[in-house]
């Protein structure tokens, strides 16, 4: 299988205090890679450092055999919050199409598509200020989806969504997982472990299994609590019957 | 009414006037969508040491006046890169710095200044021939630098984060915007002044705003309003015999004002 992403003994340090220690994992094409972890754990800080916004103070990322930097037009990415200027003069159709700010011509179908799949035609002529949480969410998706990329980092894209645009997100990609590696950061553990092939927790060092199987003792450890409020009305096929 | 367009004073003014309006519509608008008037405050400021160290020299104070504003718009941007926390107190003491060399340069320049108030307040009426073309040479650059950055100016204005992570070099496009707003600060000290360069800056892009739905077109109608605005203002002063410059900003404030409740008024009946 070919390799998508490799971290290898990955630390990161911000203003000396330790983020991220010695994480070692690597994602292979078409996978799909849920993180979890408690807020601070170094989710965000871990997609940045796949995208090369952060460098790791040792170890390395490489995407594809290559180096972050010289990878970035094959990444999606949807940050954690709407970082963009909430009363900017422009349009949903045309904050998709900033995807392809980097590409000579953009391509028309693949906007329409774009905008089809999470389902955000009806609002492409609206300013994006004058949109809801949930479906400014949905075009930031968008965005990160139409120029096609190889991987696609997530970072918590349903947190303002209602549960059943969740699920139709988490279902579009699944779908487009066939053609897409993902890492999707969430809080949802039971939409994670529905959708996901495989997981990680994440509290400063990573514990993951190559299957989606995370026993308790797991997630107590990443979550330095007890886990029976986390796990409530999680699907018991994630974890081990103990 | 029409003889005064025989002076050739007027049609200079006239010419400014449009000119002025071009930059202020484009840059403008970049400010207004990011809120970087406290930033280009700053820089014209600065600006004003170099026309003090102008007269100093016996050169034209508008060059001594780009010089300033340039060194002013790299000194941010490199502040910006960084992420220096104290980059607002910085701003601030660049603002005053520049100011007080400015009117420590003049008190040591031989003779006196006579048309120091204009670069402070600006005078449109006084704009030279050789202004003018230091003008449309400022807005040529200004426009073709636009024209051709304009989606990565876009992007990084509308959405810095992103612009980042998909590769953009988010730093670069700050340092030309902070070199366009220096050159616009240097275009509009003739005619409204250091002073009063901040409402130019941000009063036709703002008014357009209101009635817009992409950057381009605020861009294009913040350059007409600017135009009207200011033609109004200059054919006012001319006919009250008040300063130009004030009379500019004035009817803007006033323009302004009379958008801003009428937007206000429509969104309550909206409601
Ligand atoms: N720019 C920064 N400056 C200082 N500390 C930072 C910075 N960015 C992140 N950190 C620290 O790094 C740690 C991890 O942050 P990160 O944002 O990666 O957590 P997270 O797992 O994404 O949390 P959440 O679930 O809240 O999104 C936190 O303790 C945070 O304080
Ligand atoms: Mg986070």
């Amino acid at each position: 299988m070919n390799r998508a992403i490799e971290i290898n003994n990955v630390t990161v340090r911000i203003d000396e205090q330790l983020i991220l220690d010695q994480i070692n994992i690597s994602v292979y094409s078409n996978e799909f890679l849920g993180i979890i972890g408690p807020n601070g754990g170094g989710k965000t800080t871990l997609l940045k450092t796949i995208l090369g916004l952060i460098g790791p103070d040792s170890g390395f990322v490489k995407i594809f055999d290559d180096e972050p930097e010289n990878q970035r037009r094959n990444i999606g990415y949807v940050p954690q919050y709407n970082s963009f200027e909430k009363g900017y003069p422009i349009t949903v159709e045309e904050v998709v199409k900033m995807g392809f700010v980097l590409d000579k011509h953009f391509d028309k179908k693949k906007l329409t598509e774009a905008m089809e799949k999470v389902d955000i035609l009806n609002l492409r002529d609206k300013l994006i200020g004058n949109l809801s949480g949930g479906q400014k969410q949905r075009v930031l998706i968008a965005r990160a989806l139409v120029s096609d990329p190889k991987i696609l980092l997530l970072d918590e894209p349903t947190a303002s969504i209602d549960s059943k645009t969740g699920k139709s997100i988490y279902e579009l990609l699944n779908k487009i997982n066939e053609s897409m590696t993902i890492i999707l950061v969430s809080h949802d553990i039971g939409a994670i472990s529905s959708y996901v092939k495989k997981i990680a927790c994440l509290n400063k060092t990573m514990i993951y299994h190559d299957d989606k199987e995370i026993t308790k003792e797991i997630l107590e450890k990443t979550y330095e609590c007890p886990v029976d409020l986390i796990a409530h009305g999680v699907p018991h096929r994630v974890f081990h019957n103990h | 009414m029409t003889e005064i367009f025989e002076y050739e004073f007027i049609r200079n003014a006239i010419f400014a006037s449009i000119l002025a309006s071009i930059a202020c519509g484009i840059v403008g608008s970049f400010i207004v969508v990011k809120r970087l008037t406290f930033i280009s405050g700053g820089i014209a400021h600065t600006a004003y040491g170099g026309v003090g160290l102008g007269y100093l020299l016996g050169i034209n104070p508008l060059f001594g006046a780009i010089f300033f504003s340039l060194i002013a718009s790299t000194g941010i941007s490199v502040m910006r890169s960084k992420k220096n926390q104290s980059e607002d107190t910085l701003i601030g003491i660049m603002w005053a710095l520049g100011m007080a060399l400015g009117i420590i340069f003049i008190s040591l320049s031989p003779g006196y200044a006579p048309d120091l108030m204009s670069y402070l307040f600006g005078n449109i009426l006084a704009v030279s021939l050789l202004e003018i073309y230091l003008m449309i040479i400022l807005n040529i650059i200004i426009v073709a630098v636009v024209m051709i950055n304009f989606k990565k100016l876009q992007a990084i204005t509308f959405d810095e984060e992103y612009s980042r992570a998909i590769g953009i070099n988010v730093d670069k496009y700050y340092f030309i915007l902070y070199l366009l707003i220096a050159l616009t600060v240097v275009l509009l000290i003739k005619v409204v002044g250091i002073i009063l360069v901040i409402a130019l800056l941000s009063i036709p892009a703002s008014i357009s705003l209101n009635f817009t739905k992409s950057i381009g077109r605020m861009i294009t109608n913040a350059i007409f309003i600017g135009v009207g605005l200011m033609l109004l203002g200059l054919f006012l002063s001319y006919y009250l015999n008040l300063p130009s410059g004030s009379v500019i900003i004035i009817v803007s404030s006033i323009a302004y004002l009379l958008i801003y409740f009428y937007k206000s008024i429509e969104k309550r009946r909206e409601k």
